[in-house]
């Protein structure tokens, strides 16, 4: 069980291009301060995420953007 | 069978009758009493209905029709060619397998408990001693970032090979995320999944590398590893179950 924020979830709806099922755990949740997932979400979303890292995470000179920062925290968060 | 059930279950039901009412037929026997009249019932009648309902229930049972049997479709779980003796085997089989796999998700459910129960959890007091202990390791002596990247990449070459480099943030990726250049070297050498090659925001080409404990994005022009985390448990338990079904 991994408890995501309100700002997280937030963040993954603009800018990480979520599937259906998951998209619709967090707009029923949209109104909670918190939301726990399940292990099978997380690892989906850590999938999600790293595809992410890897196309926007990294600057000209191989350095985390700040959009970067934010994804590899969720990785880690994620990590199952 | 059912057939011979019923009939044995109408000749009790007969003996029954004669050796009740051998002389007195028409005997009345007292059931139960309700305020002022007498709740009657006659044996006679009573053994009538017996007989009857046993009847019924013969016929019914010698004329239902298997709508399975009819329509050709298998009983559930049961292959319909196969006889009583190795139906019943077969479903044994299968309940055994059923049990086994329920054991093995419960051993593998404890012992991942475990494995978390076992992993210590990271304290900023961990982390500088592990750094300390980093250093001490390394001829007892303190280094710089610069010294601490260079012993980093000597442990890599050494590990993954000369002719692959590294970038300062997949150092800082590896120290932060606590991967080793073993595991590396295994994602590199012999991966689980190689993703296909993409083109990150700047036009530079990236694949990635799964390995059992770790992922590596390596640049396939350049030859070096941009970045790395661990792999997680249920991806590798998923890609090691598809590498295992492939052979």
């Amino acid at each position: 069980m991994i408890e995501l924020s309100s700002k997280e979830i937030a963040f993954m709806l603009t800018n990480i291009p979520l599937p259906q099922h998951i998209k619709s755990i967090f707009y029923n949740s949209i109104n909670d301060i918190k939301l726990i997932i399940n292990e099978d979400i997380a690892s989906e979303l850590r999938e999600l995420c790293i595809d992410r890292f890897d196309t926007y995470g990294l600057d000209i000179n191989y350095e985390p953007t700040e959009e970067g920062k934010i994804l590899e925290r969720l990785i880690d968060k994620l990590f199952i | 069978m059912v057939m011979s059930h019923a009939m044995k279950a109408i000749q009790i039901l007969e003996t029954m009758k004669s050796r009740l009412m051998p002389a007195h037929p028409h005997r009345v026997r007292t059931l139960g009493r309700r305020k002022d009249s007498f709740v009657k019932c006659d044996m006679n009648h009573f053994f009538r209905f017996a007989i009857l309902t046993s009847i019924f229930l013969v016929l019914l049972s010698a004329f239902t029709i298997d709508v399975n049997a009819v329509e050709g479709r298998p009983r559930k779980g049961l292959d319909p060619s196969l006889s009583s003796v190795e139906s019943t085997e077969t479903r044994r089989r299968v309940e055994e397998e059923t049990r086994r796999k329920k054991d093995s998700t419960k051993i593998d459910e404890r012992r991942k408990n475990e494995l978390r129960q076992s992993e210590p959890k990271v304290t900023r007091t961990d982390e500088i001693q592990r750094t300390t202990d980093i250093l001490e390791k390394h001829n007892t002596e303190f280094l710089d970032a610069d010294a601490l990247e260079a012993k980093i990449k000597a442990d890599n070459a050494n590990a993954i090979g000369n002719d692959i480099g590294i970038t300062s943030h997949y150092v800082d990726q590896k120290i932060n995320r606590r991967v080793r250049s073993s595991d590396v070297r295994d994602a590199l050498k012999s991966p689980l999944d190689v993703k296909p090659v993409k083109l990150d925001n700047e036009g530079r080409p990236s694949q990635r590398y799964v390995g059992e404990k770790a992922e590596a994005v390596l640049n396939p022009e350049t030859k070096k590893i941009v970045s790395v985390n661990p792999t997680g448990y249920k991806k590798a338990e998923r890609l090691l179950r598809q590498q295992e079904s492939n052979k």
